[in-house]
């Protein structure tokens, strides 16, 4: 199944969708929590697939949370409580979800849009962060003291 | 080789807490031909289940027992341990450093300092000095008995750069129990950067691969993981006798000891005090004037990550490979008691976007933030905390745990004086970065404390303290503290090493009340 959002694509493979379905959280849903968690950490060239997959672990975590459960479908409620939130322009989008900063909802899905996109080393490859060091030899080898831009205090360092 | 004993064999010293405190007095004692029984709540890991990953480590090894906070700290994680073989030494990184002479005497160095009950160390400096001196060759610490120090990483290049700068002298790599060349049988540092993670090449000390296999092998030790201790008993005499526990079947077992330490890490020491209640100590072991869980103390201390114009990359390397010194005096000048280091540290992908986001907030300008990780600095101020009543350890009238213990609730406020001490610190940490020309800082208070202290403090005088300067509870003859809730004050240097110094000098005490058979 290909799903457009935004003008984004998300491939979702059917083991995923069966993962969707456990939660109780339909497809739209999960969209609209995939597309909140791009609005909360922008990130242009990251591949949607890393945000996909964080949401998908909220979706997870919902099933045995009952209020994390609570939150999310309260905060989806609020979001399209006037119209349908994934329809709006982005400029509205960020207005409602910047109107729920203080509810349970947005916490989260910020908690979990974070711990998922950066603990991703897709993301790390995007930020510049090596990560596991030890199948290298760690960075003794590798610039763990390559800083070439400090000023000179006379003595070497 | 490892032994077994018998849960009725009273002639054990039993240890609680296999960290820093506890699997140093067991190798100590077990050297010394005493026979020990160390009961540790957390599981058994070896150097293969370490992963240089901070997430799933911590899910591995991190203290998750539900906790509350109030204060200034974390309503839901206001302290940072481990549960596991080895404690929180699997984790920490590492700072080997000394108390300051005149920080023993912090009464009378300092005199009355408002909101606190300060009072001076019982113990002399010299002497401790010479248990430092042991403390630093068994823990192979960089900069003492020969061994070199590391090379500076660039996050400590940096920090030291401005600080020079602005007119500070030129700091060397801090003195490290991490080996820098071959020694006891570990390899050398990588320079992984994964400290926390527990160091997979064994280079960091953690009594995990260090006390607890020496002192297997004695003969004279049996360590039984997954097992935590929910009571001391109390005889009529006043000596304690036994202690109970739940194994990893949920089962209760009665373990009798001819004498007991406690080291579960000042929380947890605390907490098994107070509910360990008896005839003679209605209110929980040692806590006839009401002391036990007050004077918690955690270091002044704050974070700060400096958005710098060139390229950093932190994360290589020693997670904490120097510290600065330069404020480390007293001068009351300044406007406050005691003083800080300043600490270099690094922080993944994830720590910097939790630091960033109070100011940040989320959307662009917070995206584009996170996109700057490799020219981050950062670094940690901490500083001397001083002991006051309010900030204490108590236990939950309602909430129990997995083993139908009251939680332990911890309440923490600064005083005054640390209020004065941080807003100097994050002033001349900013001023550190501002001279290289940073371009954006970001402070960060922590509710979540590394360091926890003072709870079952040592006094020469009974009335203000729960110990000794041995560690034994005042009225409970042959009943121990082996960890930083002894402390009378946080001094400004990180914990582990002074930890670790009085458990070697507490054994010989120990060993010498065998002896003339006073316990
Ligand atoms: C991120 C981080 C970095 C740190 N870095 C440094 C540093 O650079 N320098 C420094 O000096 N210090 C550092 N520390 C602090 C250091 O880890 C502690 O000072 C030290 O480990 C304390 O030793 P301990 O024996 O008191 O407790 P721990 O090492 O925590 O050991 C306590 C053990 O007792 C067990 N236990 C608790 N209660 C019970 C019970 N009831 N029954 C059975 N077992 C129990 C626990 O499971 C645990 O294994 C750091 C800490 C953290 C979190
Ligand atoms: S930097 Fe050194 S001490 Fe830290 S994990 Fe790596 S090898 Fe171990």
């Amino acid at each position: 199944m290909t799903l457009v959002v935004g003008g984004l694509q998300v491939a979702c493979t059917g083991e995923e969708s069966e993962q969707i379905a456990a939660t109780g959280l339909d497809d739209a849903a999960l969209l609209t929590l995939l597309r909140a968690a791009q609005l909360l950490l922008p990130h242009q060239r990251l591949a949607t697939d890393v945000y996909r997959d964080a949401m998908l672990q909220l979706s997870d975590a919902m099933t045995n949370d009952a209020r994390k459960k609570q939150a999310i479908e309260a905060g989806l409620a609020a979001l399209n409580e006037s119209a349908s939130w994934l329809d709006l322009s982005t400029e509205a989008q960020k207005s409602t979800l910047a109107a729920l900063e203080s509810t349970p909802f947005f916490g989260t899905v910020r908690e979990a849009a974070i711990s998922g996109v950066y603990r991703d080393e897709r993301t790390w490859q995007l930020l510049g962060y090596e990560g596991e060091a030890s199948k290298f030899g760690g960075y003794l080898h590798r610039g763990f003291d390559d800083i070439d831009w400090l000023p000179e205090f006379g003595d070497a360092q | 080789m490892s032994r077994t004993y018998d849960v009725n064999d009273g002639s054990v010293v039993v240890v609680i807490g296999s960290g820093a405190g506890g699997g140093t007095l067991s190798n100590e004692l077990a050297q010394q031909g005493i026979d020990v029984v160390c009961l540790e709540a957390g599981a058994r890991l070896s150097l293969a289940d370490f992963r240089n990953d901070e997430p799933a480590m911590a899910a591995k090894f991190n203290w998750t027992d539900p906790r509350e906070g109030s204060g200034e700290m974390s309503p839901t994680r206001p302290t940072y341990i481990c549960k596991t073989v080895g404690g929180t030494t699997t984790h920490w990184t590492a700072l080997a450093l000394r108390m300051a002479p005149h920080e023993i005497r912090g009464r009378t160095s300092y005199g009355a300092i408002a909101g606190t009950e300060l009072i001076d160390w019982p113990l002399d400096y010299d002497e401790l000095s010479h248990f430092y001196g042991l403390a630093e060759a068994k823990m192979g610490v960089t900069g003492t008995n020969g061994i070199p120090r590391h090379p500076a990483n660039n996050n400590f290049k940096l920090l030291n750069a401005g600080a020079m700068k602005l007119g500070y002298p030129r700091s060397e790599t801090a003195n490290l129990a991490i080996n820098s060349v071959a020694r006891d049988g570990r390899g050398p540092c990588q320079q992984l950067g994964f400290c926390r993670s527990g160091c997979v090449v064994a280079a960091k000390w953690s009594t995990l691969y260090t006390e607890i296999p020496k002192a297997e092998a004695t003969g004279h030790f049996e360590l039984r993981p997954e097992s935590m201790v929910t009571a001391i008993e109390q005889e009529a005499d006043g000596r304690v006798s036994a202690v109970l526990y739940r194994n990893r079947d949920g089962e209760l077992v009665r373990q009798k000891a001819r004498a007991i330490a406690v080291a579960g890490n000042a929380i947890e020491t605390a907490r098994l005090l107070l509910q360990s209640t008896s005839v003679l100590s209605p209110d929980g072991l040692g806590n006839q004037n009401g002391l036990v869980g007050r004077h918690y103390m955690r270091h002044v201390f704050g974070r700060v990550l400096a958005r710098m114009p060139g390229k950093v990359n932190m994360y290589r390397g020693i997670v904490q490979a120097g510290s600065l010194e330069h404020e480390a005096h007293h001068d009351p000048a300044r406007g406050f008691a005691s003083g800080y280091h300043i600490e270099t540290v690094s922080m993944s992908p994830e720590g910097v976007a939790r630091t960033l986001m109070p100011q940040e907030g989320w959307g662009e300008s917070f995206a584009d933030a996170m996109e700057a990780y490799e020219y981050y600095a950062g670094a940690i101020i901490c500083g001397e905390d001083f002991p006051q009543a309010s900030n204490r350890v108590t236990l939950h009238d309602s909430r129990t745990d997995q083993y139908g213990l009251p939680i332990p609730k911890i309440h923490y406020e600064k005083n005054e004086n640390s209020r004065a001490m941080l807003e100097h610190a994050f002033g001349v940490v900013e001023n550190i970065y501002g001279a290289l020309d940073a371009e954006k800082i970001y402070r960060t208070p922590s509710g979540t404390a590394t360091h926890n202290m003072g709870t079952a403090r040592m006094a020469a005088d009974e009335k203000e303290g729960v110990c000794n300067s041995n560690g034994r509870v005042f009225g409970v003859p042959n009943l121990f503290i082996t960890d930083g809730s002894a402390f009378p004050t946080s001094m400004t240097a990180n914990p582990t090493l002074t930890i670790v110094a009085l458990a070697i000098r507490q054994a010989g005490f120990i060993r010498q009340s065998m002896v003339e058979r006073a316990i």
